[in-house]
């Protein structure tokens, strides 16, 4: 199956030893539909399944990398597990508490330990408050210390996203786009949040920039022991930072993995579409991504869930059956799921892959 | 250069604004031949926009101090603003960086494809609509019917319905390729694209570059492209030039560039960029200097890894490091690529020989992991 020149099968030895059994943060059947309303009486018509169903876990100190494109359902996915938007169901476990079940107090308490880094640095942060009063915001909420353990710890915090200590005194206005994510990313990690949710961290900034943000944020994961969920866009970039990624399409997650498996041989026809579009700077990288797919036809309404398959009105391997049912996710190696009926035993004879 | 559809010379861009002048476009130079794909690289806020409108003559608010455009060996600067207009659609057309603002939000997608093809190469503001509307009912169900193939050639999967169309009823993907659509339809000679996948997503971006692939092919247009992705620029160009801060800094072929990289901002730049095999560098410390009050010396020079004093002090002209190829930087030697420079040669500044040529393991040095230099 697994025969195409890119496949760089991922070895046993490869694998690192990574606690699924006991996850840092663990998401059930999640689900966010937002309801939609028309006519001056706002009469309910109907509903975007932004979320529909999505599972997944995250070892204790690693990074789980969610890619699919714009709309796709990342950002909601992020936002419903920190409950920055109610999930309409399921289930979302950070450090062995369920997040769903949490009261509005319970819920202000547990914020400690999850965090969030957006995507837009310019419009995240306060344009009238100093970088000290940014960063200070956080531990004055959860009564940490007094006002000099404070300090201490915003010098702490801006030495740890390498910023010069007087840039405490600055507004977001003097900063750079590069400088004021880092500001974001010394609030996020101000009180030792287990879990950070890092949306687009750097989809805002030039490539140079980036490079460093995304070293600091290394550098913190290993110091801290933090757990990441981040979502971008760009493939190239989560190869490098994640250990396990999932792939979305509509609200659903279509491929998950560890990220050598999806990136060596992907088992689903839209993940692979998605490799085949990353533009590479080297023939080496050129020769370890498939051959460019296009993708014809229309990406289906979110207000309308498409019968069967969501992917098919895209896939040029649509098959009768991808009509009828929904795929399951079936597994395809140690640590491999894709949701594609390709892979199903009883559609042998219809399905064509590779 | 063989045979130039566009060359820019010593071309100098500037800006009025409350805190003095911006001198954002510092005496570029680069050329584009026929049938040829060049890209100009470089990051957000670099002047690759700047450029590109002083080109098409779209930056009523800039001063052009000095410097020169000539377009099938014509200066274009010193045209009168109506022939300039005559040269925008049929000659050279343009996808701006923005397709919501580019595209006339209360005209159909059609009525803006018939306005390109009735009115390209004459000034249309002269004329009343209803002017218009009599003098043209006869080339009208032509029109129409070239429109609505084009849009099928940009592969919108339903043209006459997207020909009936208001942009906000468009995805962006849709708008991009209906911009793109306008922009071809005047089949221009020099079609200038700025970064015009930057908004889509990667799968979309994959086939908008495909498909100006092919119609380049096709009508053996000249294309300018701007991005700020080496990997897409690697991907559509026949040449790249790279720009920082309103300077071109490297030029050549594109191969070669990739083969050889020799600015140590196009080796930052480099090494900054995420890839499948190699990992993420280190990113370059530091931002763009302020236009108002640029370095004396080498524009490059608060951000660089090699820089010495004299960085800061002369002025790193383009010379020429390789039979097609210049660079910005005092690492390298070089007779200047341009003649304007060559009093300046007959002082040169030196300051050693880039340690990734003498093996040394320095900074930037991006062979060092099995980086881009095979
Ligand atoms: N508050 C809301 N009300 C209604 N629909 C919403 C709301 N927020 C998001 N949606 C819809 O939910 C779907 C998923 O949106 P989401 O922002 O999660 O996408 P995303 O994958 O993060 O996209 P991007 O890559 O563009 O950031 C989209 O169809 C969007 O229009
Ligand atoms: N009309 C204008 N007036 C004043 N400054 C401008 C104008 N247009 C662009 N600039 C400045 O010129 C510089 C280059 O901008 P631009 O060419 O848009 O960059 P990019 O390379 O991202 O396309 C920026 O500092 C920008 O603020
Ligand atoms: S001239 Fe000096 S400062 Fe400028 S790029 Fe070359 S080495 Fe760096
Ligand atoms: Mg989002
Ligand atoms: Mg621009």
């Amino acid at each position: 199956m697994n025969d195409s020149a890119y496949t760089t099968e991922p070895t046993a030895a490869a694998q690192p030893d990574r606690d699924l059994d006991d996850p840092m943060v663990s998401v059930e059947n999640l689900k966010k539909h937002f309801p939609l309303f028309e006519g001056i009486f706002q009469k309910k018509a109907g509903e975007v399944r932004a979320v529909d169903g999505v599972s997944f876990s995250i070892a204790e100190g690693e990074t789980f990398g969610l890619v699919g494109e714009s709309g796709s359902g990342k950002t909601t996915t992020g936002r419903s597990m920190l409950r920055l938007t109610e999930p309409t169901s399921g289930r979302v476990e950070i450090d062995g508490q369920n997040v769903v079940d949490l009261s509005d107090g319970e819920l202000k308490r547990f914020r400690r330990n999850m965090q969030i880094v957006h995507q837009d640095p310019a419009s995240s942060l306060n344009p009238r408050h100093r970088v000290k009063s940014i960063i200070e915001a956080p531990l004055k909420i959860h009564d940490y210390g007094d006002s000099e353990a404070r300090l201490e710890r915003v010098e702490e915090l801006l030495d740890m996203v390498d910023l010069p200590r007087e840039f405490m005194y600055r507004y977001p206005g003097q900063l750079s786009g590069g400088q004021k994510q880092r500001v974001g990313i010394a609030r996020a990690v101000a009180l030792n949040p287990k879990f950070v949710v890092l949306d687009e961290p750097t989809s805002a900034l030039d490539v140079s920039v980036q490079a460093r943000i995304i070293n600091i944020l290394e550098e913190i994961q290993e110091e801290f022991g933090i757990t990441y969920l981040f979502i971008t866009h760009d493939l190239s970039l989560l190869k490098n930072v994640a250990d396990r990624i999932g792939v979305m399409y509509l609200g659903r997650l279509v491929e998950v993995g560890d990220v050598d498996s999806v990136f060596g041989s992907p088992q689903h026809p839209y993940s692979r579409a998605l490799l085949s579009a990353i533009s590479t700077i080297s023939e080496e990288d050129e020769l370890a991504k498939p051959d460019r797919i296009t993708l014809d036809g229309e990406v289906p309404d979110p207000r309308e869930k498409p019968s069967g398959c969501a992917f098919r009105s895209r896939c040029a391997h649509e098959f009768d059956a991808c009509a009828v049912e929904e795929p399951e996710l079936y597994e395809r190696g140690p640590d491999q799921v894709a949701r594609c009926f390709l892979h199903d035993d009883r559609f042998e004879e219809g399905a064509e892959w590779e | 250069m063989a045979d130039p559809i566009l060359e820019v010379k010593n071309l100098h861009v500037h800006f009025e604004t409350h805190d003095g002048t911006a001198e954002v476009i510092n005496g570029i130079d680069f050329s584009i031949d026929r049938g040829e794909t060049a890209a100009l690289v470089g990051e957000t806020g670099c002047g690759k926009s700047v450029t590109v409108k002083s080109i098409m003559g779209l930056l009523p608010s800039a001063t052009i101090p000095e410097g020169e455009i000539r377009y099938k060996g014509e200066d274009v600067l010193s045209l009168s603003d109506a022939e300039r207009h005559s040269r925008r659609g049929k000659e050279m057309s343009m996808i701006m960086q923005d397709p919501m603002t580019s595209l006339n939000p209360v005209l159909t997608v059609g009525e803006q494809m018939m306005d390109v093809l009735k009115w390209q190469g004459r000034p249309r503001l002269s004329l009343s609509k209803l002017v218009r509307d009599t003098l043209s009912t006869g080339a009208k169900a032509e029109h129409r019917t070239r429109a609505i193939e084009m849009l099928g050639e940009v592969e919108i999967s339903a043209p006459e319905r997207v020909f009936e169309s208001y942009p906000v009823e468009l995805s962006g993907g849709m708008r991009q390729r209906v911009l793109i659509a306008i922009a071809l339809l005047s089949e221009p000679d020099l079609l200038i694209a700025d970064e015009p996948g930057t908004a889509l997503d990667v799968t979309t971006e994959a086939k908008v570059l495909d498909l100006l692939d092919e119609l380049v092919e096709e009508r053996d247009t000249s294309v300018l492209y701007i991005t700020h992705d080496l990997g897409v620029a690697r991907e559509v160009s026949d040449r790249i030039n790279v720009m920082y801060a309103g300077e071109i800094v490297e030029q050549a072929p594109t191969a070669d560039l990739f083969a050889n990289p020799q600015h140590p901002y196009t080796r930052g730049l480099l090494e900054s960029i995420p890839t499948l095999s190699t990992g993420i560098g280190d990113g370059i410390e530091g931002h763009l200097p302020d236009y108002t009050n640029p370095p004396a010396g080498c524009r490059f020079a608060d951000r660089c890894p090699h820089a010495e004093a004299a960085c800061h002090e002369a002025y790193p002209y383009p010379r020429q490091t390789g039979p097609d190829h210049a660079t910005a930087c005092h690492l390298f030697e070089g007779l200047p690529a341009r003649e304007r420079h060559e009093s300046l040669a007959t002082d040169p500044v030196n300051i050693g020989t880039a340690p990734w040529l003498t093996g040394g393991d320095a900074p930037g040095d991006i062979s060092a992991d099995g980086g881009t230099d095979q």
